[in-house]
């Protein structure tokens, strides 16, 4: 007994962290047992291939408890159907797959998934090309007849077909798949490796400025139009070019996630005529959804019988609890590492006996992630106290300390999140994550999205209806923007009954002074009372932190050692610790009207930082003394500008010296980053 | 319009955050005293004299931000790192620690313990022992037989227990000696025993019945009207009978199931047979993570194991 205490403290403990947050990080290497949900995984399988052959659209819904391991299965889906072999050009493409987590506000679900969908069709393969651009080569050698490796197709098309062919063959594949102009022009773009990043943004559904859309040669197009039915349009796009035999496999997890409240039935409803839009417009889409068995009932009961014969047309299925000899295979498995230190006679799943196992998979079996933490804690305990490797009959300990995982916790996210923060993410962040917040400062509020038409976005509602505020996000084009605010000043305050309107606009884009007629609307409004407010990006940041947290609690895929932490714990946890920047934010949103004529609202800022941002926009790195000449400032008003601009390090770069530089400070888009290729 | 005012207060070098870590550490609510002691020197102010009333003005600003909870008296206040509620739970656990006890002598002591120092009021402690009976958490077994007070406990009613007091007061009436009982109940068990390769029957809920004794199964004090077995069958055919795709994987809500079954099985008859098909490995169940948000209404519909948990969804194993 002593030897085995005195190993197993020199061992590092295989089973921590090792769980499956997002598909696209499996790797070939992580281990996996195939018997595990098998069942599940071939009817998946089965879908795409009669998919492809016989152009049928299949739905499949997986059901299973938290942690039971749905967002590995697709990992394991993921790890099967994308070619990520060194040659992934020599083959044509025969299906193509996205993941989708639901973590995002039901009212802009299609925008998400279109973003989701085109953030994974462009997502750079550890070789070659990625699937966008083999599912458009593909399409062109079938119009153009070619036969052979896609890559030599492609090489010799290159060298030898005239330029305006190409054209030709594009305009081929859009009247024989009704494809809209403005996508085949992009496809235009894309295939000559031209504005590529560019292209990514408006695939995704990125604001785009003015001067991308003129490279793109795109018109400023109808900003009158429901952005989320030009997001359906893109993803129709996207179907028909994948074409007939190419079906497109699109995994949605964490549909409880659009909840916003445990009984929100709405936004199932929304998810339903998704998917019902989806299935009936192409012939071979295969939708897999991923839902939390706990929220089964409510999901009947939200979603019209007609949806729900289309989202499981092909099978629902369940992730049933492991049973013994499942848990054991699975034990053993993540404990191979300790292989070469594991006594000559000890069994599989050593250092656990079983009665150990038999104790982590209980009477009636148990989940994945319940097995591995259950685990993980008897290894440490093992570890660190010699009298625990005697046989115990208690319950296994909990974490130590969940004031402390969640301090934890948030620090990760949040870093995470100010990591990946981008101006692209912050229609988004702010659509998703006000109703949050407010439901963590002010629960008694009431928050509706506005109704279609309407100029803001959503509307909150005090308690006994004592007062209105409005929230209109400011984010999109230029000349979407001056659209929208020139009605809101036509409706503001006369007809909105509102006691308040916020407009808030990300900080990082500030207006431009050229923008004339978008100030003039801007300065109307506030001349009536509305407050216009530039959200730092480190605001931003904190409140995508808060959104996904709340998100992964409502879908049951928060989880502190084996407990399932649910929403209404990270609500009391996040009352007592939210970010002094959330506080700020909240409060301008629920309190009585504290906006003055004029004010901007900008977080630590001055109008002269705003210039500078705007002027570096363009430049993005420049000498200290052009900018001030840029932006006609000199003198005290120089020193002061240059001081504020050192410490706002989320928005600009200094380097003193001889001469002084400045530079526009951005991080690196990890969309951007997903592009095989940069323009 | 109401105003939202979340503040973070700090006096001197002090801050919240310095107080509720210390009373992280604290097993029960502490005195302003208890928690200055604990505090680095170095925070505090000097003269020491101020460090008290200053230590006390700044746990009143974590009480109004809801991240210290004061308990007792005005003129003799304590503080904790939790709301009374888990304090009250917690003292209520750690006296069924050492196993069953009826219900006064499990809310005696506590309701001793909070009101001796005027911490919170006796109907606290009783509002605490129902949530936690309410939420699975401790479990009410029925009374030894002879007995009237029923049985709180943390753990599952154990059969033993029961049989032994039982041989203890049969000894006493019959004059039998304890061995001689014991060979004639070993007589009779090996009578009526299952078949050899039979399986052991399976684990029985344990709310207010005792489930099983030992391999047999015993019958509810109201008779059901059918076998367990037959309760099974009907079971496995009312789960094809609501959802026909069950057969190929798909679940079936309890809730339906239930309402499929009301006229033929009660709750108890029920949720036995859904357990023992579980135990057979027949069934699958699927546990509901938002169980403790839902009211004592739509939790009556779940099933509940002698862990506490809640299943909502079943599916067959037949496809695992």
């Amino acid at each position: 007994m002593n030897d085995l205490f005195h190993l197993l403290k020199l061992l590092p403990n295989p089973l921590l962290g090792s769980f499956v947050g997002d598909p696209w990080t499996v790797r070939d290497a992580d281990p996996d047992v195939s018997e595990i949900h098998r069942p599940v995984f071939r009817t998946c399988l089965t879908a795409v291939e009669e998919a492809r052959n016989a152009s049928c659209s299949s739905g499949i819904v997986i059901h299973g408890q938290a942690g039971s391991g749905k967002t590995h299965l697709i990992g394991r889906l993921r790890r099967k159907l994308i070619d990520d072999s060194r040659t992934p050009q020599l083959e044509r493409l025969s299906h193509a797959f996205a993941y989708i987590k639901l973590n995002t506000n039901a009212g802009s679900l299609t925008r998400h998934v279109r973003r989701s969908v085109a953030v994974d069709l462009l997502r750079s393969q550890r070789h070659g090309w990625n699937q966008f651009e083999r599912m458009v080569i593909s399409r062109l050698m079938e119009v153009a007849e070619g036969e052979g490796d896609m890559a030599g197709f492609w090489e010799y098309f290159l060298e030898e077909r005239a330029e305006h062919e190409l054209d030709g063959m594009l305009q081929q594949l859009q009247a024989s798949e009704n494809l809209s102009p403005a996508f085949v022009r992009v496809l235009g773009w894309l295939i000559r490796k031209r504005h590529l990043l560019d292209v990514a943004g408006w695939l995704r559904g990125d604001p785009l400025s003015e001067a991308a859309l003129v490279r793109l040669d795109l018109g400023a197009g109808n900003d009158n139009d429901d952005p989320e039915l030009q997001s359906l349009g893109m993803l129709l796009d996207f179907m028909r070019l994948a074409g007939a035999k190419v079906p497109l496999v699109l995994c949605f997890d964490q549909i409880e996630a659009l909840q916003t409240s445990p009984n929100d039935v709405e936004s199932f409803e929304r998810f339903g005529h998704l998917m019902t839009a989806l299935a009936n417009a192409d012939p071979n889409l295969v939708l897999i959804s991923c839902l939390q068995s706990s929220r089964y009932d409510l999901l009947k009961q939200a979603i019209p019988g007609y949806a729900i014969d289309r989202i499981q047309s092909r099978a629902a299925m369940s992730l049933n609890p492991l049973l013994l000899e499942q848990a054991r295979a699975l034990l053993a498995l993540r404990l191979a590492p300790l292989a070469e230190s594991r006594p000559a006679e000890a069994s599989g799943i050593w250092p656990f006996t079983d009665s150990d196992l038999q104790r982590f998979v209980g009477s009636t079996g148990c989940s994945a992630r319940e097995l591995i933490v259950a685990a993980a804690q008897r290894f440490e305990a093992l570890r660190m106290d010699e009298r625990a490797i005697e046989p115990i009959d208690r319950p296994l300990p909990m974490v130590a300390n969940p004031a402390q995982w969640f301090e934890d916790e948030w620090e990760r996210r949040e870093a995470a999140a100010r990591q990946a923060n981008t101006p692209e993410a912050t229609a988004e962040i702010l659509s998703d994550g006000l109703p949050r917040l407010i439901g963590v400062v002010a629960p008694d509020w009431k928050v509706s999205p506005a109704q279609q038409g309407v100029a803001f976005d959503y509307i909150l509602t005090a308690p006994n209806k004592e007062a209105q505020v409005g929230i209109k996000i400011c984010e999109g084009p230029p000349n979407g923007l001056q659209a929208k605010l020139k009605t809101l000043a036509t409706l503001h305050p006369a007809k909105t009954n509102l006691q308040k309107l916020v407009l808030l606009r990300d900080e990082r884009i500030p207006i431009s002074k050229t923008a004339k007629k978008t100030l003039e609307h801007l300065d109307v409004l506030q001349k009536n009372d509305a407050l216009f407010r530039q959200v730092a990006p480190q605001t931003l940041a904190a409140l995508d932190a808060l959104r996904q947290l709340l998100s992964d609690a409502a879908a049951g895929d928060l989880a502190c050692g084996a407990e399932t932490i649910d929403t209404d714990c990270v609500l009391a946890w996040l009352r007592n610790h939210l970010p002094d920047s959330l506080k700020e934010l909240a409060d301008v949103l629920v309190t009585q009207q504290g906006g003055t004529p004029g004010e901007t609202g900008v977080d630590g800022g001055s109008v002269f930082l705003s210039s500078l941002q705007e002027w570096l926009s363009e430049k993005c790195i420049a000498r200290w003394s052009e900018a001030l000449e840029g932006i006609d400032v000199g003198g005290k008003q120089a020193d002061a500008l240059l001081a504020a601009a050192e410490q706002r390090t989320d928005l600009f770069g200094v380097i003193r010296g001889e001469p002084t530089v400045v530079f526009s400070s951005r991080m690196a888009s990890p969309h951007l980053a997903s592009t095989s290729t940069s323009s | 319009m109401s105003a939202i005012k979340i503040h973070t207060d700090t006096v001197g070098g002090l801050t919240i955050k310095h107080l509720v870590k210390a009373l992280g550490s604290a097993a029960e609510p502490k005195s302003v005293n208890w928690v200055k002691d604990q505090l680095p020197r170095s925070l505090l102010p000097k003269p020491s004299s101020q460090a008290g009333p200053m230590v006390e003005a700044l746990l009143e600003s974590a009480v109004q931000a809801s991240q210290v909870w004061k308990y007792g008296k005005p003129d003799k206040a304590l503080y904790w790192h939790s709301a009374p509620k888990v304090w009250v739970q917690r003292c209520l656990l750690e006296k069924l620690t050492g196993g069953v006890k009826t219900r006064s002598g499990v809310i005696g002591p506590v309701v001793k313990l909070a009101t001796v120092e005027g911490l919170i009021p006796k109907s606290h402690v009783e509002a605490a022992l129902k949530e936690l009976i309410d939420e699975g958490r401790i479990l009410v077994h029925p009374a030894y037989i002879g007995g009237r007070a029923k049985l709180l406990s943390v753990r599952p009613a154990d059969p033993a227990d029961y049989l032994t007091r039982v041989m203890e007061q049969l000894s006493q009436k019959l004059h039998v000696s304890p061995s001689d009982l014991t060979a004639i109940a070993a007589k009779l068990t090996l009578e009526d025993s299952p078949p050899e390769g039979a399986r052991p029957a399976a684990p029985m809920p344990h709310s207010e019945g005792m489930g099983h004794v030992g391999t047999r199964e015993v019958e509810n004090s109201s008779p059901p009207s059918i076998s367990s077995e037959e309760a099974r069958h009907r079971i496995l055919d009312a789960m094809l009978d609501v959802n026909p795709a069950a057969e190929s994987g798909d679940i079936v809500s309890l809730r339906e199931l239930r309402e499929r079954l009301d006229n033929s099985l009660d709750k108890v008859s029920f949720d036995q047979a859904i357990l023992e098909l579980a135990a057979q490995e027949k069934i699958a169940l699927h546990r509901d993570d938002f169980a403790s948000t839902k009211t004592d209404a739509e939790r009556e519909v779940l099933v509940r194991d002698e862990q506490g948990k809640f299943y909502n969804v079943v599916s067959l194993r037949t496809h695992s």
